[in-house]
């Protein structure tokens, strides 16, 4: 009773179903594998006084025993899968909101990874400039969309 | 094939994959970045807002700390699980597997994460209980959502104009994270009618899963075709989670296919 009551404690009420259902999605099988091929995303980024966008690159090398473990690649493909998220975020607020704010996607979990990966992989290129611009760009074989431009952000060091 | 030979079998495999994916993860929590991303403070918000919990426990549960205890776990319960096929393991594993998709804000590898929890609930049923009838239940659970998602995998992809006319291949290969795929791609962008073949290759191949009961005799083919299958997938686009998954599965599949014979 007492353990029940500690882990209840202070129970947030800003407890969310939806949220919950997405965390523990994985046991609710869905097998539509790659079946809308629909835009490829992309990061960009760009520097103060540049117009030139650049790609970050998300490419691995296939390992020997990659078939057995490949942390590279599942991050990798982890990560962009975050793009993906983002991407999808922006659509479900552009649904429900008629305005939508810095503040609104600054505050989205998949913000704040971009975020983090974006600092990752320019302090990995041993990058200095911390002030940058990024934006996410939806791809197909025919164009390329810009889906969200940011404001100018500090990355900050890791 | 019998029952306990099944059983084993499918248990072992699932322990293998399982500490593979441990593996993985304990190396990438060793990199330097890897909590710069998937760092408690970014998920906060997420796990607080998903989970039922107070927000202490969820600071606890989900510290970096405890994320890689959770990781040692499995694989410890992997490999006991190899050895010795009893159910607390499998259910560490469970529980385990549970953890770390909640980390990673519901999956980490999709696909992957979404069967290891199918054949860790057949293989939990199987072993929680000494009659035939529930351990073949066990087996079948698991052996319907293969081949149903084989199925279903296809029949997805089928009413899709891009599958049907050949073009979804190149576009899916052209996002690949290895350079020499998508050089290969480039290469044949002009060869339109090998995409076709392939894609239908892939649209027949994911379809005809549905025959497997009824076609029980070709279900050996079937799965030297799904293990080349699972294979190309793994060389295109770096999944090699899903091969080893998917291959622990195969045992159930062929005691299921085989009970439908006998009968």
């Amino acid at each position: 009773m007492r353990f029940f009551k500690t882990m209840t404690t202070n129970l947030p009420t800003r407890f969310q179903f939806k949220i919950f259902v997405n965390l523990i999605r994985a046991m609710f099988p869905n097998w539509n594998f790659f079946d809308r091929i629909a835009y490829g995303f992309e990061l960009e980024f760009k520097v103060k006084n540049s117009y030139k966008w650049e790609r970050i690159s998300f490419d691995q090398k296939r390992l020997p025993l990659g078939l057995f473990i490949s942390p590279n690649c599942s991050m990798a493909l982890a990560q962009v899968n975050i793009l993906e998220h983002f991407a999808r975020d922006i659509q479900e607020l552009q649904a429900i909101k008629t305005e939508i704010h810095s503040k609104d996607l600054e505050d989205l979990t998949t913000f704040k990874m971009l975020r983090s990966i974006l600092r990752v992989k320019l302090n990995e290129s041993g990058f200095e400039d911390k002030v940058i611009q990024f934006k996410i760009v939806a791809c197909d074989q025919v164009e390329k969309i810009d889906v969200y431009i940011s404001d100018w952000i500090i990355l900050g060091p890791i | 094939m019998s029952l306990s030979l099944a059983i084993s079998i499918t248990g072992r495999l699932l322990a293998f994959a399982m500490f593979l994916q441990g593996l993985e993860l304990f190396l990438l929590t060793r990199k330097k970045y890897f909590f710069e991303i998937w760092s408690f403070t970014n998920l906060k918000g997420d796990l607080e807002k998903g989970l039922p919990l107070s927000n202490s426990l969820i600071a606890f549960l989900f510290s970096g700390v405890m994320f890689k205890t959770i990781i040692v776990l499995q694989m410890i319960a992997a490999v006991i699980g190899l050895f010795y096929l009893d159910a607390f393991s499998f259910g560490i594993l469970f529980f385990t597997h549970l953890m770390i998709c909640i980390r990673f804000r519901g999956t980490f590898n999709g696909g992957s994460d979404m069967m290891t929890f199918v054949v860790l609930t057949g293989v939990l049923i199987a072993f929680n209980s000494s009659h035939v009838e529930t351990q073949k239940l066990g087996l079948s659970y698991i052996a319907i959502h293969i081949i149903y998602s084989y199925f279903k995998a296809g029949l997805s992809k089928i009413i899709h104009a891009d599958w049907r006319s050949g073009l979804a291949l190149p576009v899916l290969l052209e996002r690949s994270l290895f350079l020499d795929i998508r050089l290969i791609t480039k290469k044949f962008h002009t060869k339109k009618h090998l995409y076709f073949i392939f894609c239908w290759c892939v649209l027949i191949f994911e379809l005809i899963a549905l025959g497997l009961p009824m076609f029980s005799q070709f279900t050996l083919y079937y799965f030297l075709a799904a293990a080349l299958f699972h294979f190309v997938i793994y060389y295109s686009l770096g999944l090699n989670r899903f091969f080893w998954i998917w291959m622990s599965a195969w045992p159930a599949i062929f005691y299921s296919v085989s009970l439908l014979q006998t009968k």
